[in-house]
């Protein structure tokens, strides 16, 4: 019975002296609302910080070689495989579609450039604007032969022979290296075995033959020793019956 | 007893793999190859192609960036003697590199997806060529 007395005793000399225990500065009751809300922002900050870290703007040009549902896969200037996925977002173009033009449109072999959003982490490119373009040349090499008749002449580069077609609305310009500066050109002065670069848009009945926009004579640069030239017909010393 | 058998089939063991090791070799030796089983193997030294100490390095634009500017700033590094010529579709700029070989230029872009050419030549002739695709857009997506 005493056990039970003792008990009662520290049972009662606990229960008086915390319930009259308070706070030093009574707590405000909605700040556990403010802190949660606090948090969410702060965490719905840093998942947005990480999706635009890992997603970027960028744009691609390639040929497409592969088409299939709703993604392409082409072939961009540096020669590397990209994938491109294409959603109900995405908005296509062309410059000779007369009518709507769509995923369907794209065919192998088609040069488009694409706008959209790019996964670091994947590699891909979720397109935003896809449209079909026409991209353009641009030749270094050495002129090899002039048909002054039809202003055009031929340019030999590093891995073939073009015939570039000097048109009216083409802009020559010689680099004068003595005085580095650019001087305005034309036709007449393209001579053979000048080192050249051209700027123009290949023509669509022949890879090989480029309508120029601007022609750019480097006379004083030497040619790229890599570009091999057929050497002119030197005739032969010896004397011709007519000049003995 | 038994430590003694323990040792007796080690140094059995032993005889038998020095025994098979000698007859391996003799057998190994005594093998004769003919003359037409032969084949003779002739080092070439390959022949040395001549390096070029011709490089080009783009710092800027990033490939593949879209900007809301139709101005470009082309920078980069090059060896000190080159020409470089930096081409778009609208303009031609030929500029020469600082003596410490870099050089910077600002090229005009059109709507849309741009191609930059870079190529840079040096006084051998010998030339290196890059390129960068450059889109300039005001969308927001």
């Amino acid at each position: 019975m005493k056990k039970v007395n003792v008990f009662i005793l520290f049972a009662l000399f606990f229960f008086l002296f915390t319930f009259g225990i308070n706070a030093a500065t009574p707590t405000p009751l909605p700040t556990k609302d403010l802190s949660d809300q606090v948090s969410e922002l702060k965490e719905r900050i840093a998942s947005r910080v990480a999706q635009l870290k890992l997603v970027e703007r960028r744009s691609i040009i390639g040929k497409v070689t592969d088409v299939s549902g709703t993604q392409l896969t082409i072939k961009d200037i540096h020669e590397k495989d990209r994938f491109v996925d294409v959603d109900e977002l995405t908005k296509f173009s062309s410059p000779s579609a007369k009518e709507s033009f769509g995923i369907s449109d794209i065919t192998k072999g088609t040069t488009i450039g694409i706008l959209g959003l790019h996964n670091k982490e994947s590699k891909r490119l979720l397109a935003r604007f896809v449209g079909v373009v026409v991209l353009p040349v641009f030749l270094h090499g050495v002129v090899t032969d002039i048909d002054a008749q039809n202003f055009a002449f031929t340019v030999a580069g590093k891995s073939d022979t073009y015939t570039i077609d000097f048109e009216t609305s083409t802009r020559s310009l010689t680099y004068n290296s003595e005085e580095d500066m650019l001087e305005r050109s034309g036709f007449s002065k393209i001579t053979v075995g000048q080192r050249v670069s051209i700027t123009g848009y290949e023509s669509k009945a022949d890879k090989n033959r480029i309508a120029a926009s601007r022609v750019l004579r480097l006379p004083d640069i030497p040619k790229n020793p890599a570009i091999k030239t057929k050497q002119p017909n030197v005739k032969a010393a010896t004397p011709s019956a007519k000049e003995q | 007893m038994k430590t003694e058998k323990v040792v007796i089939s080690f140094i059995a063991i032993a005889i038998g793999l020095f025994v098979a090791g000698v007859a391996f070799y003799f057998y190994q030796k005594s093998k004769t190859v003919s003359l037409t089983q032969t084949a003779t193997i002739t080092k070439t030294s390959p022949t040395s192609t001549p390096k070029s100490s011709l490089f080009l390095i783009i710092d800027e634009p990033t490939d593949e960036d879209v900007i809301d500017a139709k101005t470009v700033k082309v920078s980069g590094k090059t060896i000190p003697n080159a020409t470089i010529i930096i081409s778009t579709t609208i303009t031609q700029e030929v500029v020469r590199p600082a003596k410490n070989g870099s050089f910077s230029v600002t090229v005009t872009i059109e709507d849309g997806q741009n191609l930059i050419d870079i190529i840079s030549i040096a006084p051998t002739g010998e030339e290196i060529q890059d390129a960068r695709t450059i889109t300039y857009s005001a969308e927001n997506f």
